[in-house]
Order: C-alpha cells, then sequence, then structure tokens
C-alpha cells in the first residue's frame, strides 16, 4: 500500500448522485436543523452516537459539518456540495474525510497540536 | 488502537512521508527524516506519534534502531472507511426521500 499526500484523497468516502428537487430545496435539507435530522439522525433503536456541526456555509454551493462518533472522538468533516441541473434537479456530492480535521473558521485554535 | 489517534497521525503529511518511506521496508531515524527538512527533534516527535497511533513499531538491535510498518495498524481506518461505506449510502437514500415529503 503507498501512502503519499494523496492518502487524504484516497481515504475520503464519496457519494455523488442526482436529485430529483431544486438546489433551493436540497439547500434546505441539508442546513435546516430539523431536516438535516429527519434524514441523517440514527433511525430509533439505532445505536449511533454521531454529532455534528456546521463549520462553514457558502448558500445553495456547499457545507460542512464537524462529525462525530463514539468510536471516532477526534472527529472529522463532511462536506456538502450541490450545483443546479436541468430539469430543476440537483447535482449533489457528499465527501466525509477521515483524516482532515475540522478546524472551525470561526476558532482560533490551531487544528492539532502538530509534532513539527 | 484508538481510531483518532490513528487519524491524528495520518493528517500530516511529513508522517505520511515517513509511512510511505516505512512501506517500502524498515528504516532508522536519520533515514526516515533524509530530504524531509525537519528537524532531527521534529522526527523524534513524528515518530513517537506515529509509534503512539499503534502505525509503526520500533526494533531495537543493540545500538541500533529501526522502525517497521505495523501491519494492524490501519485497522481502525480501515474500520472507519467500511462503516460510513455503508452508513452514507443510506442516509442519501433517507435524504431523497425526504425531498419528496418536504414542501418546495
Amino acid at each position: 500500500m503507498s501512502l503519499n499526500d494523496d492518502r487524504e484523497a484516497r481515504d475520503d468516502i464519496v457519494v455523488e448522485c442526482e436529485l430529483v428537487a431544486t438546489p433551493e430545496k436540497v439547500w434546505r435539507a441539508l442546513t435546516v436543523p430539523e431536516f438535516v435530522s429527519a434524514w441523517l439522525d440514527p433511525r430509533p433503536g439505532e445505536e449511533n452516537d454521531q454529532s455534528y456541526e456546521i463549520i462553514d456555509l457558502l448558500p445553495c454551493t456547499r457545507v460542512r459539518y464537524a462529525w462525530r462518533d463514539g468510536q471516532d472522538e477526534g472527529g472529522s468533516v463532511v462536506t456538502f456540495e450541490i450545483g443546479p441541473r436541468p430539469g430543476g434537479n440537483t447535482w449533489f456530492r457528499l465527501t466525509h474525510s477521515p483524516t482532515r480535521v475540522a478546524c472551525p473558521a470561526n476558532g482560533n485554535a490551531p487544528p492539532v497540536a502538530l509534532a513539527a | 488502537m484508538n481510531e483518532s489517534d490513528v487519524f491524528r497521525a495520518l493528517s500530516d503529511p511529513t508522517r505520511r512521508a515517513m509511512l510511505d518511506r516505512l512501506t517500502a521496508g524498515d528504516r532508522n531515524a536519520t533515514e526516515l527524516r533524509d530530504g524531509l527538512g525537519v528537524s532531527q527533534p521534529a522526527v523524534s516527535q513524528h515518530i513517537a506519534v506515529l509509534r503512539g497511533a499503534g502505525l509503526i513499531v520500533e526494533q531495537r538491535e543493540g545500538r541500533h534502531v529501526k522502525y517497521r510498518i505495523d501491519p494492524d495498524g490501519m485497522t481502525p481506518l480501515f474500520d472507519w472507511i467500511a462503516r460510513y461505506r455503508a452508513f452514507w449510502p443510506d442516509r442519501v437514500g433517507r435524504l431523497k426521500t425526504l425531498l419528496k415529503e418536504m414542501d418546495q
């Protein structure tokens, strides 16, 4: 196995598809808390102590969440990107990066204490 | 080994470069440092982080110390990837259902 500088990109989980809804509607589903929790939160009885919080957003274009779950207390970053498609549909891409450390745009602390 | 430790260890380009070298074979600290443009104390700290995360192990032979990849070290990363490869398509399916139910 090769471990080069592309490793972050190669470890990312990516889901890309076209959604049958307008970008405005998809944007609400990705950013309005009650909509987000309707599709993202664990189903009743599902064990998953996940938590998420918006780090930054670019309206109708991109939103990034800091993501945590019980087994991954260090946190990771989930990015949702959307764009218009013909017929009022929406292009959608989700990227979940395990080795990219969450760094809130409004935070002043460094993301990690690097050894160097 | 803790997943977060592994991710934190892998989040640094210098440490990834060091791991990359080790995939080609065992190295001592000097060989790991060669050409990376980092100080000797920094390399020692990087080695400590990689060892702490279980990604590499130290082998002592007399006064000589070499490092090698721990083949089990990446298991937390692979587990994470397997978990979320199943998780996200499921959630995107629920997102599609929600979009049908939402008002314009």
